[in-house]
């Protein structure tokens, strides 16, 4: 699989829910912090209580998250990320991450996520949506 | 004594445990490597005799650049850490293999093979020890402790050496071979212990710090292709290589002379020779690298640091080209073992701190197993050729030495910039931006990558590439994107419009062309409308606009309004007299839809648009409001600066960025000078884009500003956000000027950040019955604001581009772009000033830090919590001003009410609302 350039990389965000309200220039200087990675069919991404540094964008794909116990929860694939909790809660990994297929990945680091959020807070709420509609935290009370 | 020891070795307290566990690594791999490398050395001098070492560094190249590929190879797979302990491992066994041979009488080709191993685990381990102990060291750490490290190698090389002299008569080779190989497995326990109990330094570039990176061998190429300094250091490491090779044959040829043919020495001389110079030499070593090295590059630095290597070596082969010696010889022995093992390898280790954050990790690796095996490759060729003459190419390559160092020296400062540049995000930067800085290859690639997308089945896609392609400003690609367009639906096709009016061919016949088409042939009458409204813009109509008047569409009425207000006939003024009434009803109606398009219609230029569409800035509605504030943009020139006030007024009630953005805009057209206060006052609360556009905006005024920012830059009472932003526009505008008063400013802040700091953490003991929390938390913050100020005002002096990078990294979590940022100021401002505002910005122990603040102002200690309070009264910051009138209540310290009546009359609104609460209660 031939690398993402960072024009590629920029026009995949966009498709990516967290920086779709990025404009082009916006899109381009995240892209250019991105880096690229290529899995094999079950290679491991991360596994579960390991240290967190990056956030991951499946640019192609499907990715498995894992309990601890390594009993598959989601499937995600193009367009999803993950990986993306960790950052902020500083915590290791609180769940696994297994290739199911040959995917193309790209990372995002804490500080460049944290940066891009200051700049652009369009991102943080996109994240805030994304988690609230995958925890409906309120109705467990 | 614990102190002692800590402040002789460099180590903050807390240190202690970690600096132990690296060093009795580093003893224990030492003693045994070293051991491994005298004997092999002295076997083969004894046995096979220094005619032959060219061939046998040859050998060692060869099998170097084979190992040393695979090494690279496997550090994409796995860890340094495994590499470090296979190594090791590998190292005890040919150590036990080794003594079981001289157990017996080894053929010849075993002197051969164990001096090519020895050397080669010599250099790998060195590779990989290093590679290994940068995980848990940023550049600040490194500049203390590597030197302390070095020194226990050499700890390890004495021992080494006193076991030769002590063992080897009484035990043997054998005996000595097993207790060096037990040493390397004693290694590999401690670099386990380390990676167990020792947590890395945070750096987030990968995932893990002890995991893998996975680029490929061609990407490593590529990177070290796009950095001269990487070339330039691994250069000089080549010729270092080939020097160090050089001298070795030099000395050893000398030695072979001096004492194996001169003297009726034994078996074993010139090994106990070679054994009792190198423990001499680590012990001199151990001292430099203690209590010289660290020091001299704290207090010269790093750049004149590097050129003790050089500078010895020239000293060294000055005579010794003339004059062959055995204290000459001696020499070269002490250049070889001493200097680059304690000046060079050190040096190298800081050096590589500059390298591009991607190849940091490999730097080391590339260097110590796959160029300095070329250079070996080289020097052994070389000395093939032109054995008799070693000392005149030693003389050469000193001078070659010389020569890469000072240029290197040059560009130490400016690769650790462009380092952290490389971490930063440029959201200021446009695509056509980026597009400029790219090379012939890759901006012709760029392009293909979005013809690419123009070419895509994804319509979003395509409109994307549309939006990258007009970004570009290139007019050759509008037929592309038209004839691309063609195929696009309504939705999109409404977007393109909008990318179009935006573009600066919102006007190009091509474009009015190919809508006028859309209008005529499209079946959606949604495009049809905003087609039409989009050619009105521009004077183009064929419509019947007065029966249009009345319609209920909005888009249909706004283009027969804009179709009157461009009429150019005889019954124009009639007309445009009509327009202007329903504008002004608009205006007044209760959608916001039609205030929108009212305020639309007025930026394309009606007369009197600008003072219409200015009392819509209070709006209620944001949508509104931003259209107002666009529509003013549009309009606004030189000729409206009474607007101005208006204008920053409305900037400092509203947050949206939007609005604000579009403001500013209409303030960078009016550009009036007197408003520079002002604007900058305000700008206390802009986010980053809008500081941009307000740099941008006083840069463009000129230099008549630059009385009045120098003026701003200086004044303690306004807060530092808006004098950074003075001072870097200053920076920018009139540097010589901004530098001639650096000191006078630098000075006053570096006391308040001294003051900030010490009360910050001592408050609460000095006073533990009271809750100061709000207090030390207002203090560490006023502390964060003036370093912040400080930095960057210097960067703003020292001409750096982007000081944001400097105070963003020194913020930053990744404790190895702290470290940089740090290195950066320091190569950016004087000595003199780096002393005094270093321990504020480095990450220090706090018991260093409160030492430094007693240091700078012994008087700090002497300050009551009144005091204290009344200090944080006069203070600009409007949250010191809150706090100390809060805790003046809540301690109710005499006369608290009274100051705080005397107060609100020299302050402003906000902080009377505050204060009338508090004597309420």
């Amino acid at each position: 699989m031939k690398p993402l350039s960072q024009i590629e990389k920029a026009f995949f965000l966009k498709k990516v829910k967290p920086f779709s309200e990025l404009d082009l220039d916006l899109l381009l200087a995240v892209a250019e912090k991105l880096y690229y990675d290529e899995y094999d069919t079950n290679e491991r991404v991360f596994a579960h209580g390991q240290a967190a540094n990056r956030m991951y964008l499946i640019v192609r794909g499907s990715v498995e998250i894992s309990d601890e116990k390594m009993r598959p929860l989601y499937t995600l694939g193009s367009a999803d990320f993950f990986g993306d909790e960790s950052l902020f809660n500083e915590q290791p990994r609180s769940y696994g991450a297994i290739c199911k297929a040959d995917t193309q990945l790209l990372t995002l680091s804490r500080s460049h996520l944290l940066s891009v959020i200051s700049e652009c807070p369009s991102v943080a709420v996109s994240l805030l949506q994304c988690y609230a509609q995958e925890l409906p935290c309120r109705s467990k009370l | 004594m614990q102190r002692l020891l800590q402040k002789a070795f460099g180590i903050y307290p807390g240190e202690g445990l970690k600096a132990f566990r690296f060093a009795k690594m580093a003893i224990f791999w030492a003693l045994g490597i070293m051991t491994f490398e005298t004997l092999s050395d002295g076997l083969f001098l004894e046995k096979i005799g220094s005619q032959a070492l060219p061939t046998t560094y040859l050998t060692i190249a060869l099998l170097m650049i084979g190992v040393s590929s695979l090494m690279l190879y496997i550090l994409r797979i796995t860890s340094p850490y495994r590499i470090l302990t296979t190594v090791m491992a590998i190292g005890a066994c040919i150590g036990i293999g080794a003594a079981l041979f001289l157990f017996g009488s080894p053929p010849s080709w075993f002197w051969c093979t164990f001096k090519i191993l020895s050397r080669m685990l010599f250099v790998m381990l060195i590779a990989c020890s290093w590679t290994f102990i940068d995980q848990y060291h940023d550049l600040q750490d490194a500049k203390r402790v590597y030197s302390l490290y070095s020194a226990a190698f050499f700890l390890g090389n004495i021992c080494s050496g006193t076991l030769i002299n002590l063992i080897l008569e009484p035990l043997g080779y054998s005996w000595l071979l097993l207790i060096a190989a037990a040493s390397l497995l004693l290694a590999l326990r401690e670099a386990r212990q380390i990676v167990l109990k020792t947590p890395p330094v945070h750096d987030d570039c990968t995932e893990g710090v002890l995991s893998s990176d996975r680029s490929g061998l061609s990407a490593i190429a590529r990177l070290i292709r796009r950095s001269p300094y990487t070339i330039l250091l691994l250069s000089l490491s080549l010729l270092i290589q080939l020097l160090m090779t050089v001298s070795e044959f030099s000395y050893m040829d000398s030695f072979g002379r001096f004492i194996g043919e001169g003297t009726e020495a034994g078996e074993g001389a010139i090994a106990e020779f070679l054994g009792r110079c190198r423990a001499w030499i680590s012990g001199c070593n151990i001292l430099i690298g203690l209590f010289c090295y660290s020091r001299f590059v704290r207090r010269l630095g790093l750049n004149n640091a590097i050129l003790i290597t050089p500078l010895f070596f020239v000293l060294v082969y000055s005579q010794w080209v003339f004059n062959d010696s055995l204290l000459i010889a001696v020499c070269g022995l002490i250049a070889v073992d001493g200097i680059l093992f304690t000046v060079e390898d050190n040096s190298f280790n800081l050096l590589t701190n500059a390298v591009p954050t991607k190849l940091k990790s490999k730097v080391r690796i590339i260097n110590d197993s796959f160029f300095e095996p070329i250079g070996l490759l080289l020097s052994s060729l070389l000395l093939l050729s032109i054995q008799s003459e070693s000392r005149v190419l030693g003389c050469i390559l000193t001078v070659l030495a010389l020569t890469v160092t000072m240029l290197l020296r040059s560009l130490y400062s400016k690769a650790l910039l462009i380092n952290l540049k490389d971490n930063a995000l440029h959201f200021e930067r446009k695509l056509k931006d980026w597009f400029s800085s790219l090379s012939r290859r890759e901006e012709r690639e760029s392009r293909k990558d979005i013809l690419d997308a123009l070419r895509s089945s994804e319509e979003d896609l395509r409109l994307l590439a549309c939006e990258a392609l007009l970004s570009l400003h290139e007019k050759a690609v509008l037929p592309q994107i038209l004839e691309v367009s063609r195929a696009f639906g309504t939705l999109n096709k409404i977007r393109l419009l909008q990318l179009f009016e935006a573009s600066p061919f919102a006007d190009q016949q091509l474009v009015l062309d190919a809508i006028g088409c859309w209008v005529l042939e499209s079946e959606s009458p949604e495009l049809c409308k905003w087609g039409r409204f989009y050619l009105a813009k521009r004077g183009i109509h064929n419509s019947n606009e007065e029966e249009e008047l009345e319609e209920d569409d909005l888009l249909v009425r706004g283009t027969a309004l804009l179709i009157l207000q461009n009429d150019k006939s005889h019954e124009s003024s009639l007309k445009r007299a009509i327009a202007a009434k329903k504008i002004d009803l608009m205006l007044k109606s209760a959608h916001i839809d039609e205030i929108s398009m009212a305020l639309e219609i007025l930026s394309e230029g009606v007369s009197g648009g600008i003072s219409k569409a200015l009392p819509v800035l209070s709006h209620d509605s944001i949508l509104v409001k931003r259209s107002a504030a666009k529509s003013i943009a549009k309009l606004a020139n030189r000729n409206f600066a009474a607007y101005a006030t208006r204008l920053i007024e409305e900037i400092e009630s509203e947050r949206d960025n939007v609005f604000r953005l579009s403001c500013l805009n209409a303030l960078g057209k009016i550009a009036d000078t007197s408003t520079v206060k002002d604007l900058l006052a305000v700008s206390v609360y802009f986010r980053p884009n809008e500081r941009r556009r307000t740099e941008e905006i006083i840069v463009q005024m000129g230099l008549k500003t630059v009385p009045l920012l120098l003026a701003i830059t200086k004044d303690i009472s306004i807060p530092e956000r808006g004098r950074i932003l003075a001072g870097k526009i200053l920076g920018r505008l009139a540097l010589p000027q901004l530098q001639a008063n650096l000191f006078e400013v630098i000075d006053v802040e570096i006391d308040r950040a001294y003051f900030y700091f010490f009360f910050g953490h001592t408050i609460q003991k000095q006073y533990p019955l009271y809750d100061l929390k709000m207090l030390e938390h207002a203090l560490l913050a006023g502390f964060q604001s003036v370093i912040d100020f400080i930095i960057h005002l210097l960067a703003a002096a020292g001409s750096i581009d982007e000081p944001e990078l400097l105070v963003r990294a020194l913020h930053s979590p990744n404790a190895k772009v702290q470290s940089h940022a740090v290195e950066s100021v320091e190569k950016t401002c004087s000595p003199r000033l780096f002393a005094r505002i270093a321990p504020l910005i480095d990450d220090l122990p706090l018991a260093e830090r409160m030492a430094a603040c007693l240091r700078h102002k012994k008087d700090l200690p002497s300050l009551s919590l009144s005091d204290l309070l009344s200090q944080l009264d006069q203070s600009p910051s409007l949250y010191d001003k809150i706090v100390a009138a809060r805790l003046k209540s809540t301690l109710q310290m005499p006369n608290w009410r009274q100051e705080l009546r005397e107060q609100i009359k020299r302050s402003d609104e906000t902080f009377h609302h505050f204060a009338y609460e508090l004597l309420q209660t």
